[in-house]
């Protein structure tokens, strides 16, 4: 069709230049083309051969003529609204085009708008869009603008992807480091709260396992409705209901749920007017789980199609989600592990401190009576060698027991307890066992009952039942006071069971469940002795469990307990790996002595308190042991000096005291009934008895428990075993101390008493009151028996809400005296709360030592003057404003009289000098003309309620401005005609000028405000656009080969390649050589594509050839026919969380080892310690048969005596060896010099005695554990003094040197700097090829009797060195002496 | 009378020499007591070959050479096959023991800890 040449400006133009040709415009107020003036026509030229979108609108009614490229924006409205108005084509925002429209028409001025929400209906639905547009207006033929041209870009897909970016970066950074789920379900609500947009509302669930139930652990906004967000949801109740949730959690995928408004009301908007009708459920999923952990809920944007790109977002952010939630478990689990493994180390080091302990005590006995047998041996007669003999034997025996259980223990651990099944008739078996207890219950008073029905035969392994038996009675015995004990064996089906059942005081109902774990005690349990390591019933359980058993415990606080123990009948039970021994026939196996021998509980613990010793006049000493032989030792020893009394535990020491009113107390820690500490702790508490000395006797050896028993209150602590003198001379000490401390007191208490001001004496850091005056006690309004010995919080309860404790307590702490001057308190005095003023001064009690222990208060009632002060002061208050009412003026107006009454000062501020002949007229008419209508409405307002109040302006004669403020009433008459009218007016010049000075500077603080308001918008803006591009986040699109298609600025960070580089190659690239060869890609995309999506964390390479470990997620990506027809892929840079990781395995693993080789310890060192204790018996064995030949006797004591001082060397090194695996000990700066000098002063006699030299050079300062670095050196340097017959020569030489310097095989990193410490003497030497089997625990090279030694000092010294990370090695020559050479990292 | 029976004591411990001394002579006094303090001690004795004690007993833990080793070198030692070997230790764990008596040991004993107990484990041994 060939135009006519004056519509040849509408050539062209694609489908809208065919429309627009086509259309017939003469309906339109456009008229034909033909006439269209000649802007018009040139700017539809424009328009049809650009290619961005434009329009143009044209004549008064705005007709709109567009372009191809604009079709995309009118959307469905295309091709309806060519020609149509502009207000029809966008009626549903023409609210926002008008303005502009009118701009452009009337002014003549285009718009620039950027990034412009509308809300616009382009496709058939309300849409979110952006655009920036500018409006031009185009001159008419006449040069005023007719009609508008305007670009367009689209920047919907811009503004809305990078709302989207941010949101997904957000996450990234929220998400990175958190541990806990909770914490990371309320760091991602926040940052989804962020955009309102995309999230108008959120929830997240998690799932139960079972897949039924969720619980609400999340949600945004925080008001959403509870029908959105049920704190609990349970599919099982209303299936229809929750059908697509079931669907998201069974099946693992996005649902999509509509009609949100139908069904549960309109919701809370956001950032939208409208809320969301559709909301997505999006599993958080979990790998190798079938059903997802969590489920987001994400209520829709109500602009937005919900289309696969959009879902795509969505699945990207619960990416993040489970990701994050996938590393805290990883990390959660390492450290569970972590934890567990710490446990087991802690309770290791707890069992070998326990048992350490619970040597000392026999050991004690052992050595006290032979110290004694050896120091006199002229004097002791048979029957007191006897006495003593018999002493140590039954104390060897009481350590045998133990060390046996240290090593059933170590056994079961290291699971070296094999269990040989032999066929035995249980029921004659047990009894023949329990028979041997008869004599044991009898003598105790107790019945014992043991019947058996039992014929047939189970398999067990006899010696480990024998424990069983022999462990459950012991136990019955044990806390059986009085009443029964029995055990009954019958045959119960396929199980033989064994009951064991007592009268005895039971097992509370919260211990029941910890009863058969290791280590445990029921604490202060009502027995006859506790001795035990605290593992006898888990043994049993153990060793039940080993014989293919089970056991049962039910108990009744006060009334007994049953053991039930159940083993199977026969030997059908026994596996093929079980170890069965059929050589003895079962009714031919009977008991060894086992019971017997290990049992030695016959000794009378049961002892009541009784006096050993009375000697009236002397000072009094109470003993509380439960051990009866420690309680006749130490009578013996402080018998000849002090009248001695005893009690058997806690409660009966208290007893005691109430009775005997002794002068000092000495007593044990680990008692039955009432522990030492419990008794202690009340004894301190009685005012009567608080000043008496506690000297508490303790196993447990060690500097931590010697400050614990002295943090407890005790005076003294003594460390068993202790010699006779050491007692004497601490008993002897502690009443001397105690003389002169009563001295003191009561002098002092005399002061306090009659001092003139109120003093008390606030001990402790819960204060105590030990001392408080009359005066005092009078402030406080209480009486003395409520308030003395008691913490003051308790006796003055008031004081705590009013921060007196919060002083004292800083006071306490800081050592810093408090002096207040006048302090208000609140009292509760006389039944009614009083206020008084009080004067005084927290001063702190410091000890000798600098420590603080108490408080000294004086104080001093001031309530009486500060009454009368405060009483003055008030009446000063009302003298000003008296001068206040002064300044006022006044004035009275009767409307009646036609008269107005002033006051002087009235005129004053009014400006008039002399005022005598004013009229009211005079006054009104100085009211600053501005301010009249004020004035007025105030008369006016006043002839309704009566109130006259206004501020105005008056203008004083000379022009200057002055503000006034009138105060009155206006009296009306019943026609409500104004009578009268008075009161006062207040120059308030000044105030004014401060309220606008005021007004001023808020003005200005507004204004910088805005300032920096535009200021911050600005810089948000340009953070906006610098976040544009995600970095954190390599994000990557693959077609269906792995091919990768595009590639954005995360990817190139984390990977090192530009898009360029990389787009068009396939993602293996990524990934380890050795990956790729296990096809390791492949099975990822495989994984993806059938199951949707795959997870996987790794070591992935970078251009550069470098490592970076990733965590990766693929998600298949599907059309509308679900092909898959690509993936995307999203790669984090875990790195850092790896070598975490990483750290925490390692650390793990050494744990572990550490945990193995102190298995190991146990075992050896069990093995170690019964060589003495053998010894002790066969030599007291020995002596019994030769007490008559003194000679004899007299060796033997001596062997005994050594062997029992090496069993205490041992348990020593025992307990140092298992506190070096202490993971938690802080290491410092420790000086090596100072350490040497503490290490010379322990040796000086040892040194002196052998005529050694030592000499060393000047040691440098180390980061180390500064006991173990002591131990390290007490050990070389006493290694060397005893491995040197005579006059020992030392030298300590001492450099600095690198890893690799280092002369010996080693496993030093070689460039770091390490201090060398090499020790030489002059001694015995060794043959080289021992060189590292010296360092092996419990090795010796030397015989026994040439030297001493535990075998464990090298070992722990190599130990303490591998704790520092260093190196130790020695090199010797026999007979020539060795140097140990040590490397510690400097 | 046939000349007496000898037996020869591997131990470092000499409180123990004196404890199977003593229960050993209670039990036949004629028995001749042969001690030697370790391993290479034992070996080096046992190299005199007019010297054929009838019963070796060995203590496992031992400095410079331990029970084990001596039990493998004197296991060696052809002329001494038909001596009973027994090692005589203070504690065991199975494993140990049947390690032992793999390597030739006759049996493995633990040391009584009363003289008792030692007298009736050497009365079985002896007679």
């Amino acid at each position: 069709m060939t135009l006519p040449s004056d519509e040849s400006f509408l050539q062209g133009g694609g489908e809208l230049g065919e429309l627009i040709r086509n259309k017939n415009w003469s309906k339109t107020p456009l008229g034909h083309p033909s006439v269209w003036p000649q802007s018009l026509r040139t700017s539809v030229r424009i328009i049809l051969t650009s290619r961005q979108p434009m329009f143009v609108w044209w004549g008064k009614e705005l007709i709109n003529i567009y372009n191809d490229a604009y079709k995309s924006i009118v959307g469905g409205k295309h091709p309806e609204c060519l020609g149509q108005p502009a207000f029809e084509v966008w009626r549903e925002i023409w609210h926002e085009v008008e303005p502009r429209t009118r701009q452009c028409l009337e002014q003549n001025t285009g718009t620039y708008d950027e990034a412009l929400l509308l809300l616009m209906e382009r496709n058939g639905y309300t849409e979110e869009t952006y655009y920036t547009f500018s409006y031009s207006p185009i001159p008419g033929d006449d040069g005023k603008p007719q009609g508008i041209i305007c670009a367009n870009t689209d920047d919907t897909a811009r503004i809305t992807g990078e709302r989207q970016m941010r949101t997904l970066q957000d996450l990234a950074k929220a998400l990175l480091s958190l541990e806990s789920n909770q914490a990371i379900y309320e760091a991602s609500l926040d940052v989804l709260a962020q955009n309102p947009q995309d999230f108008p509302f959120a929830t997240l669930y998690e799932v139960e396992e079972s897949g039924n139930r969720l619980h609400l652990v999340g949600k945004t906004p925080a008001h959403l409705p509870e029908q959105l967000s049920a704190p609990i949801l349970d599919l099982s109740q209303d299936a229809a209901h929750y059908q697509e949730l079931s669907k998201a959690i069974g099946g693992s995928s996005i649902q999509l749920v509509s009609g949100i408004t139908e069904r549960f009301g309109e919701l809370p908007s956001t950032f939208w007017q409208r809320s969301s009708d559709k909301a997505l459920l999006i599993p958080i999923l979990q790998s190798n789980h079938r059903l997802p952990f969590a489920i987001l809920g994400v209520g829709m944007n109500p602009y937005r199609l919900v289309d696969e790109d959009y879902i795509g977002f969505f699945r990207l952010v619960s990416d993040q989600i489970t990701s994050a939630l996938s590393n805290a478990y990883a990390i959660k689990r390492e450290r569970k592990r972590a934890e567990a493994l710490a446990e087991i180390d802690r309770s290791k080091t707890i069992f070998f401190s326990n048992i350490s302990h619970e040597f000392r005590t026999p050991l004690t006995l052992m050595l006290g009576p032979l110290e004694e047998m050896l120091n006199d041996p002229g004097d002791g007669t048979l029957q007191d060698n006897r006495k003593n003999v018999e002493i140590t034997h039954r104390n060897a025996m009481r350590l045998l027991r133990l060390v046996n259980s240290l090593l059933d223990f170590s056994r079961i651990e290291a699971g070296r307890m094999q269990t040989i099944f032999r066929g035995v008739c249980l029921g004659r078996y047990t009894e023949e066992l329990a028979s041997s207890f008869q004599s044991l219950f009898e003598r105790a008073g107790l019945d014992f009952e043991v019947k058996s029905e039992v014929k047939s035969a189970a398999y067990v392994d006899t010696e480990m039942w024998e424990k069983i038996v022999l462990n459950l009675l012991s136990n019955a015995y044990k806390y059986t006071l009085s009443g029964k004990v029995g055990v009954s064996i019958c045959e119960n089906g396929e199980f033989i069971e064994m009951k064991v059942s007592d009268t005895g005081t039971g097992i509370p109902a919260d211990e029941m469940d910890k009863l058969f774990q290791r280590f445990h005690r029921v604490r202060n349990a009502t027995g006859r002795s506790f001795e035990g390591s605290g593992i006898g019933l888990s043994l049993v359980r153990e060793l039940v469990q080993l014989n293919h058993g089970t056991i049962l415990a039910e108990s009744e606080l006060g009334k007994g307990s049953r053991f039930t123990v159940r083993i199977p009948v026969g030997r059908a039970h026994l596996e093929s790996t079980d170890l069965v021994d059929e050589s003895t026939p079962f009714d031919q196996i009977i008991p060894n002595s086992y019971g017997l021998d290990s049992l030695s509980l016959t000794e009378a613990e049961t002892a009541g308190p009784h006096e050993i010793s009375r000697h009236k006049s002397l000072e009094k000493v109470l003993v509380v042991d439960d051990n009866s032989d420690m309680r006749a030792y130490i009578a013996k020893i402080l018998g000849t000096q002090y009248e001695v009394v005893i009690a058997a535990n806690g409660i009966q020491g208290l007893e005691m005291m109430d009775a005997e009113r002794p002068d000092v107390v000495i007593s044990d820690i680990m008692m039955p009934v009432m522990d030492g500490i419990e008794m202690m702790k009340r004894i301190k508490n009685n005012p009567e008895f608080a000043d008496t000395p506690i000297l508490l006797l303790s196993a447990r050896a060690g500097e931590e428990s010697k400050i614990e028993g002295y943090e407890l209150g005790a005076d003294d602590y003594l460390v068993k075993p202790f010699s006779a003198k050491e007692l004497q001379a601490r008993v002897m000490a502690q009443l001397r101390l105690r003389k002169s401390r009563r001295h003191v007191n009561s002098q002092l208490r005399n002061v306090f008493e009659h001092a003139p001001v109120a003093i008390c004496l606030l001990r402790g850091r819960n204060f105590l009151v030990e001392i408080a005056n009359e005066r005092i006690i009078e402030i406080w309004g209480k009486s003395a028996q409520a308030i003395l010995h008691k913490p003051l919080e308790q006796g003055l309860p008031e004081m705590v809400p009013q921060g007196f404790k919060a002083l004292l307590e800083k006071v306490y702490d800081t050592g810093e005296t408090y002096v207040a001057e006048e302090m208000p308190i609140k009292l509760y005095r006389n039944g009614r709360s009083e206020m008084i003023y009080v004067k005084f001064v927290y001063e702190p009690l410091k000890e000798e030592n600098g420590t603080i222990s108490g408080i000294v208060v004086v104080a001093d009632d001031i309530t009486d003057s500060v009454v009368a002060r405060k009483e003055i002061e008030g009446s000063a208050i009302r003298y000003k404003l008296a001068i206040e009412a002064a300044r006022m003026g006044s004035f009275d107006w009767i409307l009646e009289e036609e008269r107005f009454i002033f006051s002087d000062r009235l005129a004053e501020i009014f400006g008039y000098a002399d005022a005598r002949d004013c009229t009211h007229t005079d006054f009104v008419s100085k009211i600053h003309p501005d301010d009249k209508p004020i004035r007025d409405a105030a008369v006016a307002s006043a002839m309704l309620d009566g109130i006259l109040f206004y501020e105005a302006r008056i203008v004083w004669n000379d022009g200057s401005l002055h503000w006034i403020r009138l105060n009155g009433r206006a009296e009306r008459d019943l026609a409500n005609q104004p009578t009268r009218m008075y009161g006062t007016v207040l120059d308030i010049t000044d105030e004014r000028l401060q309220t606008a000075i005021l007004e001023e500077k808020v003005y200005e603080r507004t204004k910088s405000l805005a300032e920096k308001n535009r200021q911050l918008q600005e810089s948000e803006e340009r953070y906006q656009r610098m976040t544009e591009e995600v970095q954190d986040y390599a994000i990557l699109l693959l077609d269906t080969d792995g091919t990768i298609l595009n590639w954005n600025k995360g990817a190139e960070k984390i990977k090192g390649y530009s898009d360029k580089e990389i787009v068009g190659k396939n993602f293996t690239i990524f990934y380890l050589p050795e990956d790729r060869e296990r096809q390791l890609p492949q099975t990822l995309i495989t994984e993806a594509r059938n199951s949707g999506r795959a997870i996987h964390e790794g070591y992935r390479i970078r251009k550069d050839g470098t490592v970076f470990w990733g965590s990766v997620t693929i998600t298949a990506l599907h059309d509308d026919y679900d092909n898959v027809i690509g993936f995307s892929k999203v790669t984090r840079d875990l790195t850092e969380r790896k070598i975490s990781e990483d750290r925490m395995q390692k650390y793990n693993a050494e744990l572990e080892f550490q945990n193995r080789e102190l298995e190991q310890f146990a075992y050896i060192a069990s093995h170690d310690l019964q060589e003495p204790l053998r010894k002790i018996q066969m030599f007291s064995g020995m002596l019994e048969r030769n007490l008559h030949d003194a000679e004899v006797s007299r060796r033997y004591f001596e062997k005994i005596n050594s062997s029992a001082e090496r069993m205490s060397d041992l348990i020593k090194a025992v307990l140092n060896y298992s506190r070096l695996s202490r993971i938690d000990e802080h290491f410092v700066k420790v000086n090596l010099n100072e350490v040497l000098q503490n290490v010379l002063v322990d040796f000086e006699l040892l040194a002196e005695e052998r005529s050694a030299h030592i000499d060393a050079d000047m040691l440098p300062t180390v980061i180390a554990v500064p006991l173990q670095i002591n131990q390290l050196f007490s050990n070389l340097i006493g290694n060397a003094l005893k491995f040197t017959a005579d006059s020992p020569r030392i030298r300590l030489s001492c450099r600095t040197l690198t890893g690799s310097d280092v002369g010996f095989e080693h496993n030093l990193y070689p460039d770091r700097l390490y201090v060398e410490l090499v020790f030489t003497d002059n001694g015995i030497g060794f043959d080289q090829k021992y060189a590292t089997q010296i360092f092996t625990i419990f090795q010796r090279l030397n015989q026994r009797t040439s030297f001493s030694g535990t075998g464990i000092g090298l070992a722990l010294c190599k130990k303490i060195v591998e704790n520092h990370q260093g190196f130790i090695t020695a090199t010797s020559e026999s007979g020539k002496g060795a140097s140990f050479y040590v490397y510690l990292p400097a | 009378m046939a000349s007496p029976r000898q037996c020869l004591f591997i131990d470092d411990d000499v409180d123990d020499q004196e404890f199977f001394c003593d229960a050993a002579n209670s039990i036949d006094p004629d028995l001749e007591c042969m001690f030697a303090s370790n391993g290479i001690d034992a070996l080096e004795k046992l190299k005199d070959e007019a010297f054929l004690p009838d019963f070796i007993f060995i203590d496992m833990n031992m400095p410079k050479m331990n029970g084990k080793e001596t039990l493998e070198e004197i296991r060696k030692i052809e002329r001494l096959n038909a001596v009973s070997v027994y090692i005589y230790s203070t504690a065991a764990a199975p494993r140990t023991t049947q390690e032992m008596l793999a390597l030739g040991a006759t049996d493995f004993l633990i040391k009584p800890s009363s003289v008792q107990g030692l007298q009736e484990l050497l009365g079985k041994i002896l007679k």
